[in-house]
C-alpha cells in the first residue's frame, strides 16, 4: 500500500524488516520479490508518483572532463526511477566480464556469470522479454551479438497498481533519505535513517522529517545517487562508517558512442543481412538490427576491452559513393562491386560502436560545492574516455575490419583517428554516451579494492546493501538493466537466506 | 500621387528587400553550417582508409 508520509507528526519513526530507498528496476524488483515471500518491505521513493520537476531538480549537478548529459536529464526522480524513459535494450553481460583479464587492469568480478544464470529467466520475465541468448558465430574471430528489446517495461507503470494491494509491501513516496545513524559502536553501524517527505496536499508548509527503523536497509537509487548518499552519509557520519571511504565513487562507467566508420556487406553475409533493420522512430518493430562483435579469444589475443559493432544500414546514395570510390581505389574489387550494386546484392552502412570502459579510479563521483535544497551537495561527475579507452576500441576496430576483409564478408573503411594517434578521438556531440551508470560502489572481495561484497553488503556494516549497476566491478558493453534485475533477484535470495525466511 | 511609386519609398524598399536578402541568405547559410555540423559531417576528421584484402586491387 501507498502511505503518505506528509501526515506523519514531526519525530515519527516507521518500522520495517527491510528499508529499500529506490523504486527504480533495482529497487522495485527487489520489494516485490521480499514482499511476496512474506518479509515486511518498506520500500521509499525520492520522487512522486508521476514526474515532477521540482524533484527532478535534485538530480543537477555539474561534469568535469568530457562532454556528457545533464545529470537531470539522464536520469529520472520518480515512481519506477530511470525505466521511466529506458531504450529497453537487454542482454546478460557475457562471461569474459566477469573474469580478470590479462593487460586489463582492475578487471574481474568476485563473482561468475554462472552465478547470475539461475536469476536470468526471472529477470527476463520481469522485463517480458525471451530467455534465449544465441550468439552465433558470425566468422571465425567474429559473433553476432543478440539483444532482446523490452516493450520497454515502465517499472512505475507496470507495478503501481500492485503496489496498492501487495501485502507486506509499503511504499512512501515523495521522501528523501538524508541520513543514517549509527545504532551502536561496531561494525553493525546502521540502525535507522532520517528521511524527509515534501510537504502533501493535507500537510502545507515545510518537509515533513521521520524515521525509519529497521534491520537491513538498502540503497538502490541508481548508478550515480548510490555513490553521492553513501559518501554523504559516510561524511555526516565523520567517515567512520566506512573505512576506505575513498574508494566511494570511483570507477565510474559508461558505455562510450562513437562512430568508426563505413561498412559495405557482400553476398557473402546475405544471411545476416536479412535481419538488418532500419534504426527510425520505429526500429523496434522493424526485427533485429546487427551487432557484431569479437571473441573472447580474439579479445585475448590483444588484450581488449570488450565491445559492440553496430552496422546501420544507410541510404541507397551514401553505398554508391562507397562503391565508387572502390573503383578507384581497388578497381578489382571495385568492378565487381558495381555489378553486384546493380543487383542490389551489397548493403552499405555506417558502424557504430560502443565499448566496455576501462574502470579508472579517476573516474568518480564526487560530492561537490553547491548543495540541493534538501542541503546534500549535489554531484561532481568526472568523466573522461582514457587513452587504454581509445587504444583498446582503435585495435578492436581494426581487427574487426581485417577479420570483415579477410573472411569476405565486406569491407569496411575506418575513420583516420583509429590508426593516427596524432588525430583527436572527436566526441559524438549526440550521444556521446549511452546513458549507462555504472561503478561508484563497485563489487569487491575485499574492502582494499572496492565498497561492497559478492552479497552486495557495504564491506565493514552488517545491515546497509547496495542494488543496481553502481556496483559493476566492470560494464562490458551490454545495456546495464537486465544485469540490474537479475542482481536484485539474486540479492533477494540472500536476504531470504539472511533472515531464515 | 502614386504612394508605391515615389522613388523615396521605392529606393526604401529596394533597400529593405536588399537587406532582407542578405540577412536570409546568411540565416540560410548558418543553418545549412550547423545541420552540417548537427550531422557530425563537418567533424569528421577525413575521409578515412579502407581495410582491404591484397587481391583487391
Amino acid at each position: 500500500m501507498f502511505v503518505d508520509a506528509s501526515i506523519f507528526p514531526a519525530g515519527h519513526v516507521e518500522r520495517a524488516r527491510i528499508c529499500i530507498f529506490g523504486s527504480g528496476p533495482a529497487g522495485m524488483t527487489l520489494a516485490l520479490s521480499l514482499a511476496e515471500s512474506g518479509i515486511d518491505v518498506l520500500l521509499v521513493e525520492g520522487g512522486g508518483l508521476e514526474f515532477d520537476a521540482e524533484s527532478q531538480a535534485l538530480y543537477q549537478g555539474t561534469v568535469v572532463g568530457d562532454l556528457y548529459f545533464g545529470l537531470d536529464e539522464t536520469r529520472l526522480r520518480y515512481f519506477g526511477g530511470t525505466s521511466g524513459h529506458w531504450g529497453g535494450a537487454c542482454r546478460p553481460l557475457d562471461p569474459q566480464d566477469f573474469v580478470a583479464r590479462p593487460g586489463r587492469p582492475e578487471t574481474g568480478w568476485p563473482i561468475g556469470a554462472e552465478d547470475l544464470v539461475p536469476y536470468l529467466a526471472g529477470a527476463c520475465e520481469i522485463l517480458e522479454i525471451s530467455t534465449q541468448f544465441d550468439d552465433p558465430a558470425f566468422a571465425p574471430g567474429l559473433v553476432w551479438q543478440d539483444f532482446h528489446f523490452s516493450p520497454p517495461v515502465r517499472f512505475g507503470d507496470k507495478y503501481l497498481s500492485y503496489c496498492e494491494t501487495a501485502p507486506n509491501l509499503r511504499v512512501c513516496p515523495s521522501s528523501s533519505l538524508v541520513n543514517m545513524l549509527p545504532r551502536n559502536t561496531g561494525p553493525a553501524a546502521i540502525g535507522t535513517a532520517e528521511v524527509v517527505t515534501e510537504p502533501g496536499e493535507v500537510s502545507e508548509g515545510d518537509h515533513v522529517a521521520w524515521k525509519v527503523e529497521a534491520e537491513i536497509f538498502v540503497l538502490c537509487l541508481g548508478g550515480i545517487e548510490n555513490s553521492r548518499t553513501l559518501a554523504w552519509i559516510n561524511q555526516q557520519n565523520g567517515r567512520r562508517l566506512i573505512r576506505e571511504h575513498d574508494l566511494i565513487g570511483r570507477y565510474w562507467m559508461e558505455h562510450p558512442a562513437t562512430w568508426i566508420g563505413e561498412a559495405i556487406l557482400f553476398d557473402n553475409a546475405r544471411e545476416i543481412l536479412d535481419q538488418i533493420a532500419f534504426l527510425g522512430p520505429d526500429w523496434r518493430d522493424q526485427g533485429m538490427e546487427l551487432y557484431l562483435g569479437l571473441t573472447a579469444g580474439k579479445q585475448d589475443e590483444n588484450a581488449l576491452l570488450n565491445v559492440r559493432f553496430l552496422f546501420l544500414e544507410q541510404a541507397y546514395a551514401s553505398t554508391k559513393q562507397l562503391v565508387s570510390e572502390l573503383l578507384c581505389l581497388a578497381p578489382t574489387l571495385g568492378y565487381k562491386l558495381a555489378s553486384a550494386f546493380d543487383r542490389n546484392l551489397i548493403c552499405g552502412g555506417r558502424l557504430e560502436a560502443m565499448w566496455e570502459q576501462t574502470p579508472d579510479p579517476a573516474n568518480r563521483v564526487a560530492l561537490g560545492e553547491k548543495r540541493d535544497r534538501l542541503g546534500i551537495p549535489q554531484v561532481e561527475l568526472h568523466w573522461r574516455v582514457t587513452d587504454t579507452d581509445r587504444k583498446s576500441i582503435a585495435a578492436s576496430s581494426l581487427e574487426f575490419a581485417r577479420l570483415f576483409a579477410e573472411h569476405d564478408l565486406g569491407r569496411v573503411r575506418l575513420v583516420d583517428w583509429i590508426d593516427d594517434e596524432t588525430i583527436p578521438m572527436p566526441q559524438n556531440l549526440r550521444h556521446p554516451a549511452h546513458h549507462h551508470h555504472m561503478g561508484g560502489t563497485r563489487m569487491s572481495a575485499s574492502p582494499e579494492t572496492g565498497v561492497v561484497d559478492a552479497d552486495l553488503r557495504v564491506h565493514d556494516l552488517d545491515n546497509l546493501y547496495v542494488g543496481g549497476s553502481s556496483v559493476f566491478p566492470t560494464s562490458g558493453y551490454a545495456n546495464p538493466t537486465l544485469t540490474i534485475v537479475q542482481l536484485s533477484l539474486r540479492l533477494a535470495d540472500h536476504l531470504r537466506t539472511r533472515l531464515a525466511v | 500621387m502614386n504612394y508605391l511609386r515615389d522613388p523615396r519609398i521605392m529606393q526604401l524598399a529596394r533597400r529593405r528587400r536588399v537587406r532582407i536578402g542578405r540577412r536570409g541568405f546568411l540565416g540560410l547559410g548558418l543553418a545549412a553550417i550547423l545541420g552540417a555540423v548537427w550531422r557530425g559531417q563537418a567533424l569528421r576528421p577525413g575521409r578515412g582508409r579502407w581495410v582491404l584484402r591484397k587481391d583487391d586491387v
